[in-house]
């Protein structure tokens, strides 16, 4: 297990950084991106400021074994969430999606819970893409005076996908 | 004595002559000097343990005899032993048959609320007796019985007279219903789903408007669910739409006056101009930004046609700053000439059913004499003038202008209040409603494209472009189908359809919308224009609809199929149930479609509560409202929006824009609302507000609290300020944007927030840096959201203050620390007030002596300070005043009571006021009033002397746990210094805490700031005017 741990986490590095370096080199370079500025030195900045706001990632419908990470609920009300699920919910398999920051977390709760059930879980893993959307919102978007329409751009992120299951018994 | 045997005692006295005495039967002790004070002295002759003296014949009949002829009252103890030597019969006899005549009167009458079995002791009464005469007991049973018919035939009479002249058959007929209606709704408009709503919610009468406040049945939490995980449906009808119409280069400088870019988006943002988006902006009056705002308001182009510059603005306002908006307006427009309205002809359109038509075609006021005319004319002529159903503003008179025009600019304002329908989808599937609703328009046969229609649709379909459009916006509406959330849309997007009748695909049952998983995962061309759409929104092409001119609105409202007539032409299908085919040619409904964003400030929840808006021609309300309500959506009121905003963190119209004229006018509603139901409590179930150091719970004294505090207080009338409203809400957003850097702590979890990190690189928070701004916006307010750190909940008007160096340091210390507690004031006023009521009573019912000592005791403890810190100035000045009058006094038994002062704790601290003026007026005033009071005639001359009050502040109106007129400073009253008060606050189910949302003022925010540790800034406390509890809350001011 720890050997899997191991490789997913490589992957995950690799892809990162891979997309980090994806994302760095189109990043429109006029921007100066919520560059608050006070009214003495507004003159010398540049005049068009944009607000930054994240759309939230495209959701798909849920199921009741799907459990979302995140990173601001506790980790231990989370597995517990997972392994009740297991337990006590009559689930079979659970999928546990995780995306961005939360992938190691995913990871990570993934392996707990087949710590805990003594080599009777499973787990699959899965990793994927997500497109993500950031609108830009320009501070002077008054038409014909300058102003810069509001730009909206997009983002990938990764994600992973684990199923974790008990094996039919055969 | 019991306070009720008191009273019934004296109820019973009240017919008697005033010679006439009755002793409390079975009362031993003094208790009835209250009812007989004049004879007080007979006390010992009480029947039972007097002494068995001479007046023992008189005791035999419990009477004391008041008259014997000449001067038998010499003495009070010795004029019964002097029996008189004769009597004169004439005089004797009229004396006793007067006494007689009131034995007589008392015995007969029963006095008002007195039943036959009042004459039971208590413990022989039973309820069931009051309407089963044969549980009374024998004796009584008669007069029971005579009773109980009595109050039967009165109560039938009075029904009778109250019914109506109509019978209910007649009432509930449908023409006198609607003339019923229509007479209901002339003073407060009435929305169209008004019926709908009255069945099922508050209803309050609001703005004007009769609205839906919140559902009778229990739905706080389910209404939170339906917003963040399904549909609420509101219906925002009672929206003013005030539609502005001219060439563009006029109207854009022309409105430029009344916004400011410091303030956020103006009209002319790019995208608005386009009509893609809808845009929001907050409204000034002209040429006032910082100083006289009006309030916010949202805005829509028509998209641009493509042969014209003439352009169609609406916007949207709340009816209470309507009235605020048009004259602004009209002077930026310049228009001036109002257009009087055209004479009501009815609409040429000839239709097939003749029936509906006249009855749609008018609004408002002029079916009023219409219908009056029908009920003259008589019952015969039913065919004559059908009563009509008012569809819009049924308070305008007809003749009231709607519109004004301009002589120098072709700029036209027209008033469509209540022309336009607007209902509000909140929630993330709000969208697969829509779409499970709302089926584009299909398109007409090939066959009636040749000949004229009076509809409006078969006439748009002629034109092939009208129709490439429609198919276009059709793709799109479905391509909706496949979008998960609501909030994948950008924010704010414009969306035009035609749609057929809601009504033909109405779902038998009440179902719920999903979205669609096959369109979800759906092939790549679906996919690749579903993303254009999420990232590019709608197209401008598609954003046009028929909506926008008045003449298809017209024509639509006219010819709605009545339900009566789609009803039949389901019935006479062939198989019941199925979809009513072909579509009758006047089901095709032009609407909008306006995405609402959701939550776009603060980290977490982001576009929660994001919805659309779906606005329809009038007339058509119910039409849509059902088929959306059988989609399974929940209906919300005016608090489940409250909620929704508070849960968004923006800010809702009249209750958190204290500084325009409406939400002024909004401010003091409230305020005599909240007041009228505290006093309607009783005294001792209030919270003493006084005792909580609240000084005002009810109004938010914003002028105070945006006041400079103690340190710079010297400019109070400083220029830019208006007169009216002395002080401003922050909307500057390179300012507020700088505020919210400033309150964030530097280090929270020892990582930096991108956000504060970026922006405290440009200015770093300094007293200096802090002092600038300040001088800068003087008495200005800053609108936040709070948010607890621990448990507690805040409510409306709850107090936030700065905490000290002390609280900040015990919270480092222990994490858990609650927060500081208020030291509980001393009511002064309480005893004041006391004493008051008393000198009310005694002046009313005949005033006891013993009653009179204590106001000269308490009097002194009226004007102690409470404060521990005048201790040292402690004396004993009002003891040796009060002295002279206990010698006065007759009773020696009441002497302790003046020197036991009512509250005891106070003693100790017993000092003078420190107005040198009050303490003489104190030593003098009561005591030469109440001291011949006690020789002569207690009731004349001792009630003056107790209203006049010893202290000069008190005003009249004294209420118990409120804080008199004349406050004491706001900001410094507690032991906290307060900063401001919370508009709204409750605990919040998508936080998990509580939440608030309430004003700062800047110069207190910008004092605390600097010296707080950085890791701890923007930390403040709030506490509710009920408690003395502070709790820790953090501060976040948004842009």
């Amino acid at each position: 297990m720890d050997a899997l741990n191991r490789v997913l986490l490589q992957i995950f590095a690799f892809k990162q950084v891979s997309e980090m370096t994806e994302q760095c080199s189109p990043a429109p370079k006029s921007l100066t991106l919520q560059a608050t500025v006070t009214e003495g030195v507004a003159s010398e900045m540049d005049p068009v400021e944009f607000t930054l706001r994240k759309r939230l990632p495209r959701k798909l419908p849920k199921r009741r074994n799907d459990v979302y990470v995140n990173m601001k609920t506790d980790f231990r009300a989370q597995l517990a969430r997972c392994q009740k699920l297991l337990d006590s919910g009559g689930q079979r398999e659970i999928c546990v999606h995780g995306l961005g920051l939360a992938i190691n977390r995913a990871i990570n709760i993934a392996l707990q819970l087949q710590a805990c059930s003594q080599g009777a879980l499973q787990l699959a893993a899965n990793t994927s893409t997500v497109e993500l959307v950031d609108d830009l919102e320009p501070e002077d978007d008054e038409a014909g005076l300058g102003g810069a329409e509001p730009v909206t751009r997009t983002r990938n992120n990764s994600a992973i996908h684990i199923k974790v299951f008990y094996p039919d018994p055969q | 004595m019991s306070g009720a045997k008191q009273r019934m005692r004296s109820k019973k006295m009240r017919n008697q002559p005033s010679n006439v005495t009755f002793p409390a039967p079975g009362w031993q002790g003094r208790g009835e000097t209250s009812f007989s004070g004049r004879r007080s002295e007979h006390t010992p002759q009480m029947r039972g343990h007097g002494p068995p003296s001479s007046g023992s014949h008189y005791q035999s009949g419990g009477w004391v005899r008041g008259h014997y002829g000449g001067g038998d009252v010499k003495s009070g103890q010795g004029y019964a032993q002097e029996l008189p030597k004769y009597i004169t019969a004439s005089t004797f006899a009229k004396a006793r048959a007067a006494e007689v005549c009131a034995m007589v009167r008392a015995v007969s009458k029963t006095t008002g609320s007195s039943h036959v079995f009042g004459a039971l002791p208590k413990h022989m009464r039973r309820r069931a007796m009051s309407h089963d005469t044969k549980r009374l007991p024998a004796r009584l049973r008669e007069g029971a019985q005579k009773m109980l018919e009595k109050s039967q035939r009165a109560s039938q009479e009075e029904k009778k007279e109250q019914s109506k002249t109509k019978s209910r058959k007649a009432r509930r007929r449908h023409g006198n219903l609607l003339l019923e209606f229509n007479r209901r709704q002339r003073k407060n408009v009435w929305l169209e789903t008004h019926i709908w709503h009255a069945k099922r919610f508050h209803m309050v009468k609001r703005w004007g408007y009769c609205l839906g406040d919140r559902p009778t049945y229990k739905c706080y939490r389910a209404c939170y669910r339906a917003m963040s995980s399904y549909c609420l449906l509101q219906d925002l009808s009672y929206y003013c739409c005030v539609e502005l119409q001219g060439p563009e280069e006029q109207l854009l400088p022309a409105l430029s006056r009344l916004t400011s870019k410091e303030a956020g988006p103006t009209f002319a943002t790019a995208l608005c101009l386009s009509g893609r988006r809808q845009g929001s902006a907050v409204l000034y009056r002209v040429d006032r930004y910082p100083t006289q705002p009006l309030g916010p308001v949202l805005f829509l182009w028509r998209p641009r046609s493509e042969h014209s510059t003439h352009r169609q603005l609406w916007i949207w306002a709340h009816p209470t700053m309507k009235q605020d908006l048009l004259p602004e307006l009209q002077a930026v427009c310049q228009c001036t000439v109002a257009v009087v309205p055209p004479v009501p002809v009815a609409h040429p359109a000839a239709e097939p059913d003749p029936a509906p038509a006249p009855g749609l075609t008018e609004t408002a006021g002029k079916e009023q004499p219409a219908g009056r005319k029908r009920k003259r004319a008589g019952k015969e002529s039913e065919v004559a003038v059908p009563v009509k159903k008012i569809l819009g503003d049924g308070t305008r008179s007809p003749t009231t202008p709607v519109s004004w025009k301009s002589n120098s600019t072709e700029i036209v304002i027209r008033d469509l209040t209540m022309e336009i329908v607007r209902y509000r989808l909140i929630g993330p599937l709000s969208h697969s409603v829509l779409t499970d609703t709302l089926t584009p328009a299909s398109e007409c046969e090939a066959a009636s494209k040749t000949e004229t229609s009076c509809f409006w649709w078969p006439e748009h379909c002629k034109e092939e472009g009208n129709m490439s459009l429609h198919r276009e916006q059709a793709n799109i509406f479905q391509l909706l189908k496949g979008v998960f959330s609501t909030a994948e849309i950008p924010a704010g997007s414009v969306f035009g359809l035609t749609v057929d009748d809601p009504r033909l695909t109405l779902p038998g049952k009440k179902t719920k919308a999903g979205p669609d998983i096959q369109q979800l995962q759906g092939g790549d061309e679906d996919a690749d224009r579903r993303r254009a759409l999420t990232l590019q929104g709608v197209p401008e092409r598609c954003c046009q609809s028929s909506l926008w001119d008045e003449s298809v609105r017209d024509n639509v409202t006219t010819n709605k199929i009545p339900e009566q007539e789609l009803n039949r032409m389901k019935s006479e299908l062939l198989v019941p149930g199925s979809r009513l085919c072909p579509t009758p040619p006047q089901g095709r409904v032009p609407v909008l479609l306006v995405q609402q964003a959701g939550k776009q400030v603060g980290s977490e929840m982001a576009s929660w509560g994001a919805g659309w808006d779906l606005l329809l021609p009038k007339g058509w309300g119910m039409a849509f409202w059902v088929p959306l309500v059988y989609r399974g959506v929940r209906i919300g009121g005016l608090q489940e929006a409250l909620k929704h905003s508070q849960n968004k963190g923006a800010s809702h119209f009249p209750h958190d824009f204290p500084d325009c004229p409406a939400g002024t006018r909004f401010q003091q509603e409230q305020e005599t609302e909240l007041c009228d139901a505290y006093k309607r409590r009783p005294p001792a179930k209030r919270t003493n507000y006084i005792k909580h150091g609240c000084l005002a719970p009810f109004p938010s004294e914003w002028r105070e609290a945006s006041a400079p505090k103690p340190e710079g207080a010297t400019s109070h009338s400083d220029s830019g300020v208006s007169p009216q409203s002395g002080f401003t809400v922050l909307r500057n957003r390179k300012v507020l944007r700088k505020l919210s850097a400033w309150c964030t702590p530097t280090t929270s979890r020892g990582q930096r927030s991108w956000r504060s990190a970026q922006s405290t690189q440009v200015e770093q928070l300094s007293p200096a840096s802090a002092a600038s701004v300040c001088a800068v916006h003087s008495r200005t307010l800053v609108w936040a959201r709070l948010s607890l750190l621990r448990k507690g909940r805040p409510t409306l008007h709850a107090m936030v203050c700065v905490p000290t160096p002390d609280d900040i340091k015990q919270l480092r210390q222990d994490p858990a620390f609650c927060g500081p507690q208020e030291p509980r004031h001393v009511d002064h006023f309480k005893s004041r007030l006391k004493k008051r009521k008393k000198g009310q009573k005694a002046a009313t019912s005949s005033a006891k002596p013993e009653s009179l000592p204590a106001e000269p005791g308490s009097a002194p403890s009226l004007t102690v300070d409470p404060e521990p810190g005048s201790a040292p100035s402690l004396t004993v000045d009002p003891e040796p005043g009060s002295a002279p009058s206990l010698t006065v006094d007759p009773e020696p038994g009441s002497a302790p009571s003046l020197t036991v002062d009512p509250e005891p704790d106070s003693a100790p601290s017993l000092t003078v006021d420190p107005e040198p003026g009050s303490a003489p007026s104190l030593t003098v005033d009561p005591e030469p009033g109440s001291a011949p009071s006690l020789t002569v005639d207690p009731e004349p001359d001792s009630a003056p002397s107790l209203t006049v009050d010893p202290e000069p502040g008190s005003a009249p109106s004294l209420t118990l746990g409120l804080w008199p007129d004349p406050l004491p400073s706001v900001t410094s009253h507690c032991s906290r210094v307060t900063l401001g008060w919370l508009t709204q606050g409750d605990f919040t189910l998508s936080a998990g805490c509580g939440e608030a949302l309430g004003f700062v003022s800047l110069t207190g925010l910008l004092h605390m700031l600097p010296e707080q540790p950085p890791d701890l800034r923007g930390l403040v406390l709030l506490r509710n005017p009920s408690s003395l509890q502070y709790r820790f809350a953090k501060i976040n001011i948004e842009v």
